[in-house]
């Protein structure tokens, strides 16, 4: 009877709503009190913050490089989208991201921790990088072959990568100076090695890295085949990230869990930054961040403990 | 005649390990044209409500992840933990639950595993894909590869030379208006 005319439909449809309303309302009452729980979740953690101070000098510091122009050093990098990318990242380090599908997770996240701690840093090596080809850090020089030079800006198919030459640069570059025993079968760069092995980073080498690039006291526990035995992940992350940069090393086939097929090796492949971690109705609450986004998510406690492998932490200035 | 039932068992057990591993190609889009457009539809409608994806994460397609996109976040839900949980804790997005489930019946319908949106960057302009996975064989097999077949639904049409013989190093292939297809290791 309600479909007869345009009219009737119409009727049909206030009706429809206010009864949603109302249903809304009802079962508002009910479901208002894990709203809250949820919004509090939300509302609770917040990312670490820049120092603003710190902040304002690292964009100064681009802002008087800009009028430099383009490097012999790196021919195929835009000097345009080189800065432009390089405020972007002092800016908001939120959305720095390593692009899919490389191997550059744990270049990404130690950046993202630079960027927080001390962004001043992080632009001056980019700037020297990028103006010379090398750039002295805490324990050595990083210096950039000819290769890597000819293939940065050159990435595509990356996402948002393929505009973010000094990303390009910066990741290229840290994944030719620092080795593991993961690079130990390719050790020289070719063309489309950001996708395999060539830039993989194990456990002891990004605290490595870490140390070396921030010169500051890492501690680390775990390893790349077995997360530490005696120890309440779930505790020591919470206790850690209290007054330092908490870091993990994980398997990221457990946090998007599929089992399309039998063999999935249970390794770790991936780096995150850790924002928050709480507990609600018995899940673990997981609030990180990775790939140019915040990422909150609810685990059981036992699987918590299954993907973490490495823990780094950082005490925070 | 326990022999014989034996030898025939492990016959057609041989048969399909051995069997030639065909894998999805240009014939499977068209195939399924009509279903997946119906499902690009629905799906783009549901996108600009509230930006997500969802796809399953068992083999029976029983439980679903789903990823909710804000400008700064994304919720990460898995079915597998708390059905019920996680329809309450979504109760702030756009999307009811009603929608979701209607969504998630036709990429079951079609045997898809994950469907969502990636950025691309064409000419250093941004354009976005929509993509989605199924395994890489035509067929079942006992030992399937571990690769997938990815669709991909483009705003722009993409340059050809980016589309030429690197298929099996990420690349494209064309196979109708901006829609393209390649075999990846990876289904998101």
């Amino acid at each position: 009877m309600y479909q007869t005319n345009e009219g009737g439909s119409f009727i049909y449809n206030i009706q429809e709503s206010y009864l949603y309303l109302l249903l809304y309302f009802r079962d508002n009452v009910v479901y208002i009190r894990l709203l809250l729980i949820f919004l509090s979740l939300a509302a609770q953690a917040q990312p670490p913050a820049q120092n603003p101070e710190a902040k304002q000098k690292a964009l100064k510091r681009i802002q008087q490089a800009q009028s430099g122009g383009k490097s012999k050093h790196w021919p195929r990098i835009d000097p345009v989208l080189f800065y432009r990318n390089l405020q972007n990242n002092v800016d908001s380090p939120l959305y720095l991201n390593q692009g899919k599908p490389t191997y550059f997770c744990g270049y990404a996240a130690l950046t993202h921790f630079m960027l927080l701690q001390d962004p001043e840093n992080y632009v001056a090596r980019m700037i020297e990088l990028y103006t010379t080809g090398s750039t002295r850090v805490t324990d050595k020089t990083l210096l950039s072959s000819e290769r890597i030079q000819e293939a940065a800006g050159t990435l595509y198919n990356k996402g948002v990568m393929d505009i973010n030459h000094a990303d390009q640069m910066w990741f290229m570059v840290l994944s030719e100076n620092y080795k593991g025993y993961l690079n130990l079968r390719d050790q020289s760069f070719d063309p489309g090695d950001e996708n395999s092995f060539w830039a993989a980073t194990n456990f002891k080498k990004f605290n490595r890295m870490l140390r070396s690039l921030t010169g500051l006291e890492v501690h680390a526990r775990g390893a790349d085949l077995m997360g530490p035995v005696f120890l309440n992940y779930y505790r020591f992350c919470q206790d850690k990230n209290r007054d330092h940069t908490v870091l993990l090393y994980l398997n990221n086939k457990a946090l998007y869990p599929n089992k399309f097929f039998r063999f999935i090796l249970p390794t770790p492949t991936h780096f995150v930054v850790l924002y928050d971690i709480d507990r609600v109705d018995g899940y673990n609450v997981l609030d990180y961040w990775d790939y140019g986004l915040r990422t909150k998510m609810k685990l059981k406690k036992r699987k918590f403990r299954k993907l973490v492998y490495g823990i780094t932490y950082i005490k925070v200035k | 005649m326990k022999n014989i039932a034996l030898v025939l068992l492990s016959g057609i057990f041989l048969s399909s390990c051995f069997s030639a591993k065909i894998r999805k190609s240009e014939d499977y889009y068209f195939e399924n044209k009509a279903a997946l457009e119906t499902l690009l539809k629905d799906f783009e409608a549901l996108y600009k409500k509230q930006p997500f994806a969802i796809g399953f994460s068992d083999k029976r397609f029983s439980y679903y992840t789903i990823i909710m996109y804000t400008d700064s976040v994304r919720y990460l839900y898995n079915t597998h933990m708390n059905r019920r949980l996680v329809f309450d804790e979504m109760k702030q997005s756009s999307l009811t639950e009603e929608e979701l489930t209607g969504i998630a019946r036709q990429i079951k319908d079609l045997k898809c595993l994950w469907i969502g949106k990636n950025e691309l960057y064409i000419d250093r302009r941004k354009t976005m894909a929509t993509n989605l996975s199924f395994k890489s064989q035509l067929f079942n097999h006992p030992f399937e590869e571990n690769k997938y077949y990815i669709l991909s639904f483009l705003e722009t049409r993409m340059p050809k030379a980016t589309t030429t013989g690197r298929l099996r190093k990420y690349g494209y292939h064309e196979i109708g208006r901006n829609v393209y297809f390649t075999i990846s290791n990876r289904f998101r």
